[in-house]
């Protein structure tokens, strides 16, 4: 129906090996990409999201261990060697962090940093390399970029630090960006303008976006589709507006209701009882059954998979929601 | 000095050095001496013969243990005085400067060199390199450094060039745990993580990003190690291990001249031990102000 996808993760195996037994961070992670597409993985904290893209960039390190495919371009990542696993790195696939004033190095200036991009990829320079680097400066929207080449990091602030970052990462003109909670350490006006930035380079560049985020506003304003992670897995996947309108998990639906909404009048906000399973031992059968107000006897004895449902969305449970 | 040749040495300066020196032009005395009492110690290095008044060697038995200049019975050409064997104590010192210098920083440039090559490699690479190399320098704390010292002169023999090597194998364990420590930290810092996602090179990741940001902390470990070293030369020197006479050090001197100090000639250890003390100081100063130059978040 569409092109081919951008990027393919399919039964996508992270484990760390830990003296209790090996924490499964991942566990048959699947969903897709398509060309200058925005998705939002969202989850809470320790829910695999940060690890699976580390492993699509092949950055999980020892005794971290990882195994499924990874198709990216047509190309199979697992294959790839060190070398070209590392051209890709920075150049078609590139990755920005959390925190963006602990993300440069201190002890370089802004320039120097940028050039090292294109030390690490000569293909990509064209002409001087200082040029080349306010370049990168004014496509992220920071004034005045020739003189402030010559600024350390420290005197940056969160959100100009963050442009950095982004307009580094973009040097290569990547195909696929990987954010991850690229604002959660800026403060809310500062948000507005990061994401307003990628979104306009998603419109300028073409470039997809994966969001990684605990913030489903964020999602709700930025992508167009939404993967929902529960305890290392897929547990929903759906275009970002049937997801809102209806979301088919429970657990969507529990991040759904403990969200304050504008124009719903209630007196508190829902919360999720219970904590994440430990991925050490994790529950026979349905991961969130201990905490699901649905589940039944099935859900604690055999263990959902990820069905499609036909227009574009997926559900792992045993009894999905119907519309509301 | 007119301030508009003021402003443009500082400016030539910032050229050269690629660093505002702020700290030295705002006058900070205490670096100044030492920056000062240091360049006297490398000039007495250099041209140690032109500076000195007598061989360093020359004996003459009738004007031995000579006080300095200002006492009693002080001899005006021999300003402070002379050891058991009529040697000049100035001209000794002076001489002496250019060995302990070169022993020193010599010892102190190879051990920091392979201590923080081992340990970067140790605590970026982790596995069973990091465990070997480890292992191996608890297994040298354990030993006393001058048993240890004792046991290699014994085996490849005294000489100066021995005694730098053997400075050199005591001090790599102090920057190969400094810089593993560093490393261990540095490489889990989400820089090095966006580097690694901005397919940065291992190598160009160690020797761009962990070597410069561990740098500072190497440098003032350093100034602080050149203390111990010469301290280490002098032991070794007072059990014979050390530089052999006639070349002539300031540790030799202190372990040489212990005896007539107690039949109260002071002076023959005092001025070694000066030197040595006034050397160890300005280094340990001009380090430390160093660190804060070389560091850009201490700038404003």
């Amino acid at each position: 129906m569409r092109e081919p996808p951008l990027l393919e993760v399919e039964d996508l195996r992270v484990e760390f090996p830990t003296p209790k037994g090996s924490v499964r961070a991942a566990d048959g992670v699947s969903f897709r990409v398509w060309p200058s597409e925005i998705v939002g993985l969202v989850g809470e904290s320790g829910c695999g999201k940060s690890v699976t893209t580390l492993a699509l960039m092949r950055l999980v390190r020892p005794p971290g261990r990882f195994s499924g495919r990874i198709v990216f371009k047509g190309r199979n990542l697992m294959a790839l060697s060190e070398h070209e696993m590392r051209l890709l790195r920075g150049g078609e696939m590139a990755m920005i962090f959390q925190n963006p004033m602990t993300a440069l190095d201190p002890v370089f200036t802004v320039g120097d940093q940028i050039a090292e991009v294109f030390q690490s990829h000569p293909q990509l320079r064209t002409g001087d390399v200082r040029t080349a680097a306010a370049a990168v400066l004014e496509q992220v929207r920071i004034p005045n970029p020739r003189a402030q080449l010559n600024a350390y990091p420290h005197q940056f602030s969160g959100g100009m630090a963050q442009r950095v970052m982004i307009g580094m990462g973009l040097a290569g003109r990547p195909s696929l960006l990987i954010a991850d909670e690229p604002t959660t350490a800026l403060d809310v006006s500062v948000q507005a303008q990061i994401l307003d930035l990628l979104r306009a380079i998603r419109e300028k560049l073409h470039t997809a976006v994966i969001l990684i985020t605990h913030d489903l506003a964020i999602t709700a304003q930025l992508c167009d589709r939404i993967v929902v992670m529960y305890a290392g897995q897929v547990v929903e996947a759906s275009p970002t507006r049937e997801l809102f309108r209806a979301p088919r998990h429970p657990y969507t639906r529990g991040l759904l209701d403990s969200m304050p909404r504008l124009g719903h009048k209630r007196a508190r906000l829902e919360q999720i009882p219970g904590q994440p399973p430990d991925l050490r031992a994790l529950p026979v059968g349905c991961r969130f059954a201990p905490r699901c107000p649905r589940a039944e006897e099935r859900c604690r004895t055999e263990e959902p998979v990820l069905v499609s449902s036909g227009d574009g969305r997926y559900v792992r449970c045993h009894f999905p929601l119907e519309a509301r | 000095m007119s301030a508009p040749i003021a402003s443009s040495q500082a400016a030539l300066v910032r050229e050269l050095t690629g660093r505002r020196l702020s700290r030295f032009r705002s006058g900070d005395l205490l670096v100044l001496i030492a920056f000062l009492m240091l360049a006297a110690i490398v000039v007495c290095a250099l041209i140690p013969a032109t500076l000195a008044p007598h061989p360093p060697n020359q004996q003459e038995i009738t004007m031995r243990l000579l006080p300095p200049t200002w006492m009693a019975r002080g001899d005006s050409a021999h300003p402070l005085g002379t050891d058991q064997l009529g040697r000049d104590l100035l001209s000794r010192v002076i001489h002496g400067a250019r060995i302990s210098l070169i022993v020193g920083l010599s010892a102190l440039i190879i051990s920091g060199f392979i201590g923080v090559a081992i340990g970067l490699l140790a605590g970026y690479y982790r596995g069973w390199l990091d465990d070997w190399i480890m292992r191996l320098a608890d297994v040298q704390l354990a030993i006393p450094y001058v048993l240890l010292a004792i046991a290699i002169i014994a085996v490849i023999g005294p000489s100066n060039l021995n005694v730098v090597l053997v400075l050199a194998v005591n001090g790599w364990v102090v920057y190969a745990r400094l810089a593993r420590g560093q490393a261990l930290s540095l490489r889990e810092q989400e820089f090095i993580q966006a580097y690694r996602a901005l397919g940065a090179r291992d190598w160009r990741i160690v020797l761009q990003h962990i070597l410069p940001n561990l740098l500072s902390a190497v440098i003032v470990v350093a100034s602080l190690e050149l203390a111990g070293i010469i301290t280490l030369e002098s032991s070794l020197s007072f059990l014979g291990l050390g530089i052999q006479p006639p070349t002539v050090s300031w540790g030799y001197m202190l372990a040489d001249g212990r005896t007539y100090q107690l039949g109260g000639a002071w002076w023959v250890v005092t001025f070694p031990g000066l030197a040595i003390t006034a050397t160890i100081l300005s280094i340990n100063v001009l380090g430390d102000w160093l660190r804060d130059v070389l560091d850009p978040r201490l700038k404003i």
